[in-house]
Order: structure tokens, then C-alpha cells, then sequence
């Protein structure tokens, strides 16, 4: 369960009602999302997506002191508080979704 | 114009459409690129020189992740939330309210309203309505309909092609500020409800409202696939909106 999972209320193209919708991310990526209702999945190409999963990490990666520094900037005490947490998940959160788009088969 | 900067206020709606259902999320605070749809609707607004107030109409359970949100993804940007009514028209009538002082000692002359989950507007398409607004009352963007047929109760195709000139309608809807406000109190004291800001307008005022040219890149977030087309426009662009 290493993909971010949302639901939604969004209209269907195949049934035509407005249903729950869950749409799963890798990390900034949305990679699909299927309707409650009848079940209608749209997805990412999952070659595409490791590839572009690959790039989004770097461009986060090289982007990350930038951000950083903004939050520390706007936000000196949450940020503090929250770097010790972070510092400790992220790595391991960046792990858990390549492990779980490496899993999946796409379908 | 150095004197006419600042002095309009966007108003952007995040009050309720797709929310029926009690456990899901709001779309407006769905990912997108890095962001939530909202940011990159509120975005706009704040690179536009035309905008000196901002105000985010947010649903009341909605509000301590709207303020998340912002100081989060938007930090230094002053935006004023106000919480929506039960229809869009009333969360209109909320935020003209609020504005409302503002509206009558002249400190705010054209107010745009702006969908929430429209989150590629870009920032030339707000001048222009803006620009349009002050020029002669009342500005939206559209976009021509070319695909369209009508027919009647026996699915017969009676008439094919655009004669009646069929657009579709964008927003940032963009009013003088004053008319607005004035429309939208006549609207509450005759029990009207529109269906969106142009609809009070036209019925609640005289003010000539203009179509300009739309974006289509400026889509609404209605299908899951719009989030696919979203985030991959936003990735051409190199998330970013011009």
C-alpha cells in the first residue's frame, strides 16, 4: 500500500454517473484511477510511468533544499518539528512506491 | 495601467461541487503535479498584478485543509477565506458580502470569479477578462461549439451547425464590482438562485457582458481523465502556467 490512494466524487465516461472515483499516485504521479460504480479503469502506461517516476524523483530530489529552505523561511517552527520525522520517512517512503510500481503488473 | 493595478479582486470558488458523498474528498484538494488542484487555480490569481484581494470560498469542513493547504503550497499569498453557501450562486453572494465594504468605497472595481477545479488558468486569460470587464461591464471566456446537432422528442436530427452562435462557457467570469453587488442583492430579495455569475447578471442588471476568446487548455476537472490531461499539460509547461 505504498501508492497514495484518493477518493473522489467524479463523472464516469463509460457508465455516464457521477461516482466515487479512486485515484491512486506514485509519488506526484497520478498512475490510475477506476470508478466504483462499474469498475472503468484509466491508467498510466506503466513503462511510461517508471520512467517518468525515475525523472519526477530527481526533479524532487534537486528541487528539495529550495524547498526547504522556503518552508524554513515561512514556517521556521513547524518546519523544525516536522525535519526529524521527515528526514527518517521520506527515503523510505520514495522506497516503498518504487518497490510497489515495481510489483505491479499493470492491471 | 499603473492606476487601475490591484484594484480588482478574484474570487475563487471551492464550495462544493462533487462532494455528495460523505466520505469522499473534495476535488478541488486532489494532487496534482505536486500540488492540490486549488493551488494551481489560486496561483494564477496571485502572479496577476490586476488582483489586490484574493478570496477563497472554501466549504466549512473544508477549512483547516484549505488553510493547510496555502501555508503549505502558496506561503506569503493573503488570501481570505469565506465560508460557501449550499449553492454556487449563494457562495457567490458570500464572497460578494465580504467584499462589500471594499466594493462601495471604491477600493475594488471589478471582481472575477473563477472555478476552483479549473486549475490551468493562465494568466493572460485573466487580464484579459479583467481588462474586458472594466472596458464594457462584463467579460467570459468561450469557446466555440462546432459539434453540435439538435433534435426532437423522436431523436430526429433537426438541425446540425452553429447558427445560434452555441458557446461554451469558461471562467474567470469578470463584473464591475458594483453591478455585481447590486444584482446579486436584487437576486437574494427576488429568491433567485443562478446558475452561475453571468445568469444573475443577465437577469439582475443591465450590465453588457462580452464573450472573449477561451482557453482549451482552461478544462474543468469533471472526468478522471481531465486529471491525466491536466498533469500532463502542466508537465509540458514545466508546471507552469503562462
Amino acid at each position: 500500500m505504498a501508492l497514495d490512494r484518493h477518493e473522489v466524487l467524479l463523472e464516469c465516461s463509460n457508465c455516464g454517473g457521477e461516482h466515487l472515483h479512486e485515484l491512486t499516485y506514485a509519488g506526484r504521479l497520478l498512475a490510475s484511477s477506476v470508478c466504483s460504480y462499474c469498475g472503468f479503469r484509466v491508467e498510466h502506461d506503466l513503462g511510461d510511468l517508471r520512467r517518468e517516476y525515475v525523472h519526477d524523483v530527481e526533479q524532487r530530489l534537486l528541487t528539495k533544499p529550495r524547498r526547504m529552505a522556503q518552508r524554513a523561511l515561512h514556517h521556521p517552527v513547524s518546519y523544525l518539528a516536522m525535519l526529524p520525522v521527515a528526514v527518517l520517512t521520506k527515503p523510505a517512503k520514495v522506497l516503498a512506491e518504487w518497490n510497489a510500481l515495481r510489483r505491479r503488473d499493470g492491471g | 495601467m499603473a492606476a487601475a493595478r490591484g484594484r480588482c479582486a478574484g474570487v475563487v470558488l471551492a464550495g462544493g461541487a462533487g462532494t455528495r458523498v460523505g466520505a469522499s474528498r473534495n476535488k478541488v484538494y486532489l494532487p496534482l503535479a505536486g500540488r492540490r488542484v486549488i493551488s494551481w487555480s489560486l496561483a494564477a490569481f496571485r502572479r496577476s498584478p490586476e488582483i489586490g484581494r484574493l478570496v477563497l470560498v472554501v466549504r466549512a469542513e473544508d477549512r483547516e485543509l484549505a488553510e493547510h493547504v496555502l501555508a503549505r503550497e502558496l506561503p506569503g499569498t493573503a488570501a481570505e477565506l469565506v465560508e460557501g453557501g449550499r449553492t454556487r450562486h449563494e457562495s457567490e453572494q458570500r464572497a460578494l458580502e465580504h467584499l462589500a465594504p471594499d466594493i462601495r468605497a471604491g477600493g475594488i472595481d471589478v471582481v472575477a470569479i473563477h472555478d476552483g477545479a479549473r486549475p490551468l488558468l493562465a494568466p493572460r486569460l485573466l487580464a484579459a477578462v479583467v481588462t474586458e470587464a472594466r472596458a464594457c461591464g462584463g467579460a467570459l471566456p468561450a469557446l466555440a461549439v462546432h459539434d453540435v446537432a439538435t433534435m426532437n422528442g423522436s431523436l430526429e436530427v433537426r438541425r446540425a451547425g452553429t447558427e445560434g452562435g452555441l458557446v461554451r462557457v469558461q471562467t474567470p467570469q469578470a463584473f464591475r464590482a458594483r453591478p455585481l453587488l447590486e444584482a446579486y442583492q436584487r437576486a437574494a430579495g427576488a429568491g433567485f438562485t443562478g446558475s452561475d455569475t453571468s445568469s444573475c447578471i443577465e437577469r439582475f442588471s443591465k450590465l453588457t457582458v462580452r464573450c472573449i476568446e477561451g482557453d482549451p487548455r482552461n478544462l474543468k476537472v469533471t472526468h478522471p481523465q481531465d486529471m491525466f490531461i491536466a498533469e500532463r499539460l502542466l508537465a509540458a509547461a514545466h508546471y507552469e502556467v503562462r
